[in-house]
C-alpha cells in the first residue's frame, strides 16, 4: 500500500481524463452546450446512456443492442441487479402455457381487472393494458431469449387465480444472471460504482447526456470524480424506486418512519428519480409506498418468511395475537393487509399445520425460516398461544371456526378464498411465524406516455428521455399486485429500449 | 585557454559522475523498494506495513505465504518515481482511502485454488461463492489491510457467520 503510488494512480487517472477530455472536444463531436449555455466537455459517449441495472434496465440493453444501438450502464452499486436481483422471482403473466398445463384458466382482461381493482382505479389504464396484454410475450422472451427456466405457477393474494411463474431458484437473480451474461457476450458489462448526478439537455431542452460520478463508492457521498457522457440517441431511467431513501418516502408518506425495515437493497434511494423532477419531469402518486406484509420482524430484509406466508394464504389463518381472532382476508392486497396488522400495531401470527406447510412452502424457505427462528414449530395450539402470548380459549375457538369454513370451502367472515385442497387444521406439529410489514415497492414515480418517454410539466414528451420499472409511476395505481413488477420491467424495459434505439442521434 | 578546456573537462566528468551515481542510487532505490520495510519508511504506510508483520487481518496471512507488498500493488517505475517525489515533498493523500483490487488480479494467484473454495463454502442455505448475486468482486467481503464483511450480511444472517475467524468483523450490515 502506498500513499505517493496513489496519488501518482491518481495523477495518471487525471492525466488521462483530461487527455481524453481533449481527445473528446477534437473527436466527440466537440463541445455541447448545455441549457444553460454551459459548455460540457464529453469525455464518453454510447447511443444510448442506460441508468440502472435491473430487470428494466437490461431489458432495455438487450434490445436497444439488438436494435444496434451502442449502450452504456450506469450503476451506483458495487453490484449490477439491483432490487431485481435479490427478488423473489415470480413473474406474473396471464393465459400462459404453463397456467395452461396446470388446469388455470386466465385472460389478460382478467389480470387488468385484478389490477385495476387493486390499484383502486389509479392505475393509468393505457398503461396497467399494455402490461396485463404483454405479460404472457414478455414472460416468454424471459423463457427463450434470455434463457430463465421457470417451475411452476404461484398464488399471491390480490390475484384471482394462480399467476405468478416462479423461476428456478425463487429468486430474481435466475433472471438478471442470464440477462448480464447476454450482454456480456455482445460486449456490454455493467459500468458499477458510477452514480449519475446530473441530466443534461441542450438549449432545446432535449436530453444529450448525462453527469455521473466516476469510482463512486455506496455510502460515501464525497467520492468519485464528474464525468461528462454523451447520449446521442436518448437516456433510459431505471433505478427503480427509492423505499431505502427515509427522507424521500417520510416525506410522501410521513408513517413510513425508520420504526419500518425495507425489503429493498440500500441503494434503492430516490436521487435519480429527483434528477428527472428537476429537468421537468411529471410526477405521480409518489405516495403510494407499498408495505409488504408478509414479512418478518424476525429476519433481515425479504428473508423467508414471506414465501411462508404468502404460500399459505387460503391454507391458513392470520391471528391477532391480542384478540386470538383472525382480522382479515388473508388473500386480501397488499395494502389492505399491511394496513390491518398497522393497526393493530404488533405483529400478527400466521400459524399453519404441518399439511399445509409441507405442501405449500418451498423446501429451502421452510427450512432457511425454521434456522434462523423466524418460523417456528410446535406439537400444539395450546404451545403457539403460550409462546405468542395469544389468549387460549378464544383462539382455540377461532382455529374451530377457520377449520369450518375450510370445510365449507367458502368464508363468509372475511371472504379469504379457500383453495380446493386446503384442509382443517387438526394434527400437529404446528408452524408458525410473526408478520410485521416492510417498506416494499413505490407505486409511484416518472410519467411515461406507452413509449416509455418521459413526460414533463406541460403534458409533453421530453426529447430524448425515457423510463421503465419501478422509478415510473402509474402502471400499477394504489397498490402493486404480486409478480407484477418483474412483468410491468420486462415489457417497458423492452418497449424503452426498441424505442430509444429508433430515436434520431442529435450529434 | 587551457584552464578552460580543463575546466570543460571538470564539468563533463562531474555530469557524467552525477548521471552514473543518480541513475546507480536510483537502481539500488528500486530494488530495496522490493523489501516491504522499504515501504514503511513512510509513515502514513507504516500502519499498512506493520498489519502484514502480523495479527489477525488477511494481509498477515499473505505475509505468511511471502507474499510482499509489491505483489498485489504493481508500481511502474515512473509510478515509484512519482511516489519518492511525493515522499519528499509530502504531497501525498491524508488520509490514505480505502484501494480496491479487481477480481481478476486476485484470481491470478487464486485461480488454482477457486474452484475448492467455491466446494469448501456449500454450506446448507447458502453459499457466499456461488450465489444469486452472481460472480461479485472478491473487495466487497475480503479486505487485506482491514477487517474483511460479509457483503451477504446486508440482508442476510446465516449461521456460518458464526464460524469465520478474526479477520472478519461480523456487525448488523455492513
Amino acid at each position: 500500500m502506498s500513499a505517493t503510488g496513489m496519488n501518482r494512480r491518481e495523477f495518471i487517472k487525471k492525466t488521462a481524463a483530461t487527455g481524453l477530455v481533449l481527445a473528446g472536444t477534437a473527436t466527440l463531436a466537440g463541445c455541447g452546450l448545455g441549457s444553460g449555455g454551459e459548455s460540457i466537455k464529453w469525455s464518453e459517449e454510447a447511443d444510448i446512456v442506460i441508468i440502472g441495472s435491473g430487470f428494466a434496465g437490461l431489458a432495455a440493453a438487450l434490445e436497444a443492442t439488438e436494435a444496434g444501438a451502442k449502450v452504456k450502464i450506469i450503476e451506483k452499486m458495487p453490484t449490477p441487479g439491483g432490487n431485481s436481483i435479490i427478488n423473489g422471482g415470480d413473474m406474473a403473466a396471464a393465459g400462459s402455457k404453463m397456467q395452461a398445463e396446470m388446469g388455470i384458466e386466465d385472460s389478460p382482461e382478467l389480470m387488468l381487472e385484478d389490477m385495476l381493482k387493486a390499484g383502486l382505479y389509479l392505475n393509468h389504464p393505457e398503461k396497467v393494458k399494455l402490461v396485463a396484454e404483454r405479460s404472457v410475450e414478455a414472460l416468454e422472451w424471459v423463457m427463450n431469449y434470455v434463457g430463465t427456466k421457470f417451475v411452476t405457477v404461484n398464488y399471491h393474494g390480490g390475484h384471482s387465480v394462480p399467476r405468478t411463474h416462479q423461476a428456478e431458484t425463487g429468486s430474481g437473480g435466475d433472471i438478471v444472471r442470464p440477462m448480464l451474461d447476454k450482454l456480456k457476450e455482445k460486449g456490454i458489462e455493467v459500468e458499477t460504482n458510477r452514480k449519475m448526478v446530473r441530466l443534461i439537455q441542450n438549449e432545446e431542452g432535449r436530453v444529450i447526456g448525462v453527469e455521473v460520478l466516476d469510482k463512486y463508492k455506496f455510502g460515501q457521498e464525497d467520492s468519485g470524480t464528474p464525468v461528462f457522457i454523451k447520449a446521442k440517441k436518448a437516456v433510459i431511467l431505471a433505478a427503480g424506486g427509492f423505499s431505502q431513501d427515509l427522507q424521500m418516502r417520510m416525506i410522501h408518506d410521513p408513517k413510513l418512519t425508520d420504526k419500518l425495515d425495507s425489503t429493498n437493497h440500500l441503494g434503492a434511494t430516490g436521487e435519480v428519480l429527483r434528477a428527472a423532477m428537476k429537468i421537468g419531469a411529471m410526477d405521480v402518486q409518489l405516495d403510494w409506498i407499498q408495505l409488504g406484509p408478509w414479512a418478518s420482524p424476525d429476519e433481515k430484509g425479504f428473508g423467508y418468511v414471506p414465501h411462508f406466508c404468502e404460500r399459505l394464504v387460503g391454507y391458513a389463518p392470520m391471528i391477532n395475537p391480542k384478540t386470538g381472532k383472525r382480522f382479515i382476508n388473508e388473500t386480501g392486497n397488499r395494502k389492505v393487509r399491511a394496513d390491518a396488522i398497522l393497526e393493530i400495531g404488533e405483529p400478527v401470527i400466521h400459524v399453519a399445520d404441518e399439511y399445509a406447510a409441507r405442501k405449500q412452502v418451498i423446501p429451502s424457505s421452510f427450512e432457511g425460516g425454521l434456522r434462523n427462528g423466524s418460523i417456528k414449530q410446535f406439537d400444539t395450539l395450546e404451545q403457539v398461544a403460550e409462546h405468542y402470548n395469544i389468549p387460549l380459549q378464544p383462539f382455540l375457538e377461532e382455529i374451530q371456526r377457520w377449520n369450518s369454513i375450510v370445510e365449507k370451502g367458502q368464508d363468509d367472515d372475511f371472504g379469504c378464498m379457500i383453495f380446493p385442497d386446503a384442509k382443517p387444521m387438526t394434527t400437529g406439529p404446528f408452524y408458525a411465524a410473526r408478520l410485521w410489514p416492510k417498506v416494499h415497492h413505490c407505486m409511484g414515480g416518472l410519467v411515461t406516455n406507452t413509449q416509455c418517454q418521459v413526460i414533463n410539466q406541460d403534458f409533453e414528451p421530453i426529447k430524448g428521455l425515457y423510463a421503465a420499472g419501478e422509478i415510473t409511476g402509474g402502471v400499477h395505481g394504489a397498490v402493486r399486485l404480486g409478480g407484477c413488477a418483474v412483468t410491468d420491467c420486462i415489457v417497458n424495459g423492452r418497449i424503452a429500449g426498441q424505442e430509444a434505439a429508433k430515436e434520431e442521434a442529435w450529434s | 585557454m587551457s584552464r578552460l578546456s580543463f575546466s570543460r573537462k571538470t564539468v563533463l566528468i562531474a555530469a557524467v559522475l552525477v548521471v552514473v551515481i543518480g541513475a546507480a542510487s536510483a537502481a539500488v532505490l528500486l530494488k530495496a523498494s522490493e523489501n516491504p520495510s522499504f515501504c514503511a519508511t513512510c509513515h502514513v504506510i507504516r500502519p499498512y506495513y506493520e498489519s502484514w508483520l502480523g495479527g489477525d487481518l488477511q494481509v498477515a496471512r499473505h505475509a505468511e505465504a511471502d507474499v510482499k507488498c509489491l505483489d498485489c500493488h504493481h508500481q511502474s517505475i515512473p509510478e515509484k518515481i512519482h511516489e519518492g517525489i511525493a515522499f519528499v515533498t509530502g504531497n501525498y493523500e491524508k488520509p490514505l482511502k480505502e484501494r480496491d483490487f479487481s477480481r481478476e488480479q486476485c484470481l491470478e494467484c487464486h485461480w488454482e485454488d477457486w474452484e475448492q473454495t467455491v466446494a469448501a463454502t456449500d454450506f446448507e442455505m447458502s453459499n457466499p461463492h456461488d450465489s444469486h448475486l452472481g460472480e461479485i468482486e472478491c473487495h466487497l467481503c475480503h479486505k487485506m489491510h482491514r477487517e474483511s464483511q460479509v457483503y451477504c450480511a446486508q440482508c442476510h444472517d446465516f449461521e456460518w457467520f458464526e464460524t469465520l475467524d478474526k479477520s472478519w468483523k461480523i456487525a448488523d450490515g455492513i
